[in-house]
C-alpha cells in the first residue's frame, strides 16, 4: 500500500498511535505523530512511498514530532522532534514541522545506522549500474546536484545519505525527498518542472526550503544494483569557470573520512574499504557554477573511466 | 504483551522471549531501551542468544545496528581508560576506576555494551591536587562554570568538578570518596583502594567484586530520584551474578563489608530488589539482616512502590515520568545526603545566583 492510498484520517488515526510506518531503501521509518500541518505534508511529499505493516516487518527509525507543551499548542504553536532519545532538536512553528520531521529523521539515521557504510552524500547511478558517490557538507550543493542528476540520465539513490554493503560491495538506494535550499528551489524547477515540487517551507533554520519528489524510476529500481566507479566532490561556485582536479590518494582518503558519517563504529571495516577505494577508485573535485556544467563534467569521468577499462 | 520496563529487565536476562514479539512490540522495546541507556545491552543479549534471524526483518536489522554500537562503547572507554592509565603513570598515588570503567577493566561480560558517558575514578583525598594537574597536563580542562560551583564541588561533594578533555571531549570525574562528606553516612574509600585489584593497565586498579556492588547499590538506592533506576538495577543484577560465579558467599561478603561502609540500608533494599525481581535465593540469616535495616510499614511500602514505577513501570511513547514517584524519591534523596542546615543554604545560593544573573 502506498502513503497516497491512505485517507487523511486513516493516516491520522495511525501517526497518533504510532502506527504509521513508512519504507525508503533499507529503512522503515516509525512516525508518532498528531501535528495536522505535518500529516498533510507528508501525505504529499511521501505520497508514492510504501507503507508496510509495522507487525510483520517492524521498523529501525522511530521519529516522534510533539508540541513542545500543552500551553505551546494553543498559545503560539511550536513543535519539536524526538527520536528515542531528545536529539539537538530546535523547536519549530507548526507550519514547517515537515522540515524538523525530515531532520530528525536524518539525525536518527546517522546516529544510528550501523549496516552499511554511510555517507554524508547524494548519490546517483547510470543505467549499466555505475554509481557516483557526491559526498559534500550542507550546501555544497550536492542535494540540488543529486536530483537533478535523476531527471536527466541518472538514476537517483539519495541526497543526504549513501550506504554501502560492504558484503555485496554495492551502494543501497534510499531515495528520499530531496531537500532544497533558498535559490536551487527555483533551479530546480526550471530543470524538472513544478509538479514533483512540494510547498516552500518559509524561515526554516536553513532558510527557504522545499523537497523534490524523485521521479518515478529511482523508487521502482530502487534495489537495483549500483557499484562505484568514481567520487566527486562537489562544490557549487557561482560566475566563475566549471573547474575538475582529480584527488591525489592521500587527500582522497582523508575526504572519503570526512564524508563517512559512521567511520568511528564501523572502526576498521570502515578504514579497510576507504584505503582500498583512495587507490582504486577516481575522486574528483568540481566546482560547477550551473547543473549543465556539473553534470557535463560528470559524465565526462564516466565517460573517461569507460574509455580507460575498454 | 505489554512492553514496558519490566519486559524489558526480563528480555534482558532471558533474550529468548524476544521471539514471542512482532516487528511492532519489538520495535516499541528497542525504543524503550534507548531510553533506559540499554539500547546496546539488548542488541548484545539477543546477538548472543542466536535469535537475531528469527526475527522480523527490520528489528533484525535495528537490534544488529545496536550490536556494532555496543562494539563502538567498548572501544571508546578502552581508549579512554589507556589514555588516563598514561596520564597517571608515575603519579605516585594509587588510581582505582570505578563503575563502567571498572566493569570494563575486570573484564565483565556486560560491560561490552555498556553505555558510559564519563569515566570515574578513585584516588586517596592527599592526592586530588596533584591528580588534577597531572589531568590537566594531558589536556583535561576543569569545567566547573562558577566560582560557586567550583567551592561547591571540592567543599561538599566527593569528586571535583568534572573535567573534560579538550580535544576529545570525553569527560573524567575524579572522586575521593563514593558518597558526599556531607551525607549522613562515612564509607570507606581508603578500604575501597587497599582492597583493591590490579587490571591489564598498568597503573589502574579496580575495586574488588564486593565492593563493586556495595558502591553500585550505594549509588542506586542512596541518591538522586531514581532516575535511569532500571540500567543501574541491571547493573545490580549483572553484579550480583558476576560475583556469585566468583563465590558462593558473594550475598554473605556483601552484607559483612557494608558495615564497613555503613551501607548497610542501601544493601538491603539492593538486596530486597534482586530477590523480588531477579530470583536471588537469600538464606534466614541473610533475611534477617534486610528486617533489621528495613524501615516502618507505610514508609517502606511507599518507597517500593515509588521505586517500581520509576524503574520498572516506564513504557515506550509517554514523555513525562509520573510525577508523584519521582517526587517521593527526589524528596527522599534530598533528605538523605543533605542535612536540613545545608539543603537550605544550598538551595537559597542556587536561588541567589538565579535571581541576580549570575548562574
Amino acid at each position: 500500500m502506498l502513503v497516497k492510498s491512505l485517507s487523511h484520517q486513516q493516516l491520522r488515526n495511525a501517526a497518533q498511535y504510532a502506527s504509521l510506518a513508512i519504507a525508503c531503501g533499507p529503512t522503515i521509518t516509525r512516525i508518532f505523530t498528531s501535528i495536522p500541518q505535518l500529516l498533510k505534508d507528508i501525505s504529499n511529499i511521501y505520497q508514492d512511498y510504501d507503507v508496510p505493516d509495522l507487525d510483520t516487518t517492524g521498523a529501525d527509525v522511530c521519529v516522534d514530532m510533539r508540541f513542545t507543551s500543552l500551553l505551546r499548542k494553543v498559545v503560539r504553536p511550536q513543535v519539536k522532534g524526538f527520536a528515542d532519545r531528545p536529539g539537538p532538536f530546535a523547536p519549530l512553528p507548526p507550519d514547517i514541522a515537515f522540515v524538523g520531521f525530515e531532520m530528525a529523521q536524518n539525525w536518527f539515521i546517522a546516529n544510528t545506522h550501523n549496516r552499511h557504510l554511510m555517507f554524508h552524500a547524494a548519490c546517483v547511478a547510470n543505467q549499466e549500474g555505475s554509481a557516483v558517490l557526491l559526498p559534500g557538507q550542507s550546501g555544497s550543493g550536492k542535494s540540488t546536484l543529486g536530483i537533478a542528476m535523476g531527471f536527466r540520465s541518472w538514476r537517483y539513490l539519495g541526497d543526504e545519505f549513501a550506504f554501502f554493503d560492504p558484503n555485496r560491495e554495492t551502494f543501497v538506494a534510499m531515495p528520499r525527498p530531496a531537500s532544497l535550499k533558498n535559490a536551487s528551489i527555483d533551479v530546480l524547477r526550471d530543470w524538472a518542472g513544478a509538479e514533483r515540487m512540494s510547498r516552500i517551507f518559509e524561515q526554516t533554520p536553513k532558510g527557504r526550503m522545499a523537497y523534490m519528489r524523485p521521479p518515478a524510476d529511482a523508487l521502482s529500481n530502487a534495489h537495483a544494483p549500483a557499484r562505484l566507479k568514481a567520487v566527486v566532490f562537489p562544490k557549487y561556485v557561482a560566475n566563475q569557470e566549471p573547474t575538475i582536479r582529480r584527488l591525489r590518494q592521500a587527500e582522497a582518503l582523508v575526504e572519503l573520512t570526512n564524508a563517512c558519517v559512521n567511520f568511528e563504529r564501523l572502526s576498521s571495516t570502515a578504514f579497510d574499504i576507504l584505503s582500498k577505494w583512495a587507490v582504486s577508485i577516481p575522486c574528483f573535485q568540481i566546482s560547477y557554477p550551473s547543473l549543465e556544467s556539473a553534470c557535463e563534467m560528470v559524465r565526462s569521468i564516466q565517460d573517461g573511466i569507460k574509455a580507460k577499462l575498454s | 504483551m505489554k512492553i514496558d520496563g519490566l519486559y524489558l529487565w526480563k528480555a534482558l536476562h532471558q533474550p529468548s522471549i524476544l521471539a514471542d514479539l512482532n516487528g511492532r512490540q519489538l520495535s516499541d522495546l528497542v525504543r524503550l531501551a534507548w531510553r533506559q541507556g540499554l539500547a546496546p545491552r539488548l542488541g548484545l543479549e539477543a546477538d548472543k542468544a542466536g535469535i537475531l534471524s528469527s526475527l522480523p526483518a527490520q528489528a533484525q536489522a535495528a537490534l544488529g545496528d545496536l550490536v556494532i554500537d555496543g562494539e563502538t562503547y567498548r572501544r571508546r572507554l578502552q581508549f579512554e581508560t589507556e589514555r588516563i592509565n598514561s596520564a597517571l603513570r608515575d603519579a605516585g598515588f594509587p588510581v582505582v576506576l570505578l563503575k563502567g570503567g571498572a566493569y570494563g577493566a575486570a573484564k565483565l561480560p556486560f560491560a561490552a555494551a555498556r553505555i558510559s558517558t564519563d569515566v570515574d575514578i578513585l584516588v586517596p583525598k592527599s592526592a586530588l591536587l596533584a591528580c588534577e594537574n597531572a589531568l590537566t597536563a594531558a589536556g583535561w580542562v576543569m569545567e566547573a562554570k562558577s566560582e560557586y560551583d567550583d567551592v561547591y564541588y571540592r567543599e561538599w561533594m566527593h569528586e571535583l568538578p568534572p573535567m573534560r578533555h579538550e580535544i576529545r571531549k570525553t569527560v573524567i570525574d575524579v572522586h575521593h570518596t563514593i558518597v558526599p562528606p556531607v551525607a549522613r553516612i562515612t564509607p570507606a574509600p581508603d578500604k575501597i583502594i587497599d582492597d583493591a585489584v590490579a587490571t591489564d593497565f598498568d597503573t589502574l586498579m579496580r575495586p574488588n567484586l564486593v565492593d563493586m556492588f556495595i558502591h553500585c547499590a550505594l549509588h542506586t538506592f542512596y541518591d538522586g530520584d531514581f532516575a535511569g533506576a532500571l540500567r543501574a538495577f541491571v547493573d545490580l543484577r549483572d553484579l550480583m551474578t558476576a560475583g556469585l560465579q566468583d563465590s558462593p558467599d558473594f550475598v554473605d561478603a556483601v552484607i559483612a563489608r557494608s558495615n564497613l561502609h555503613e551501607a548497610q540500608r542501601p544493601v538491603s533494599d539492593a538486596l530486597t530488589m534482586l530477590a523480588q525481581y531477579a530470583d536471588l535465593i537469600l538464606t534466614d540469616t541473610q533475611k534477617g539482616f534486610i528486617r533489621q535495616y528495613g524501615r516502618l510499614a507505610p514508609i517502606q511500602s511507599t518507597l517500593d512502590w515509588a521505586v517500581f514505577q520509576r524503574a520498572f513501570a516506564c513504557v515506550p511513547f509517554r514523555y513525562r515520568d509520573a510525577w508523584l514517584p519521582r517526587f517521593v524519591l527526589y524528596a527522599r534523596g534530598h533528605w538523605i545526603t543533605m542535612p536540613p542546615g545545608m539543603l537550605v543554604r544550598h538551595t537559597s545560593s542556587r536561588i541567589w545566583q538565579k535571581w541576580t544573573g549570575q548562574l
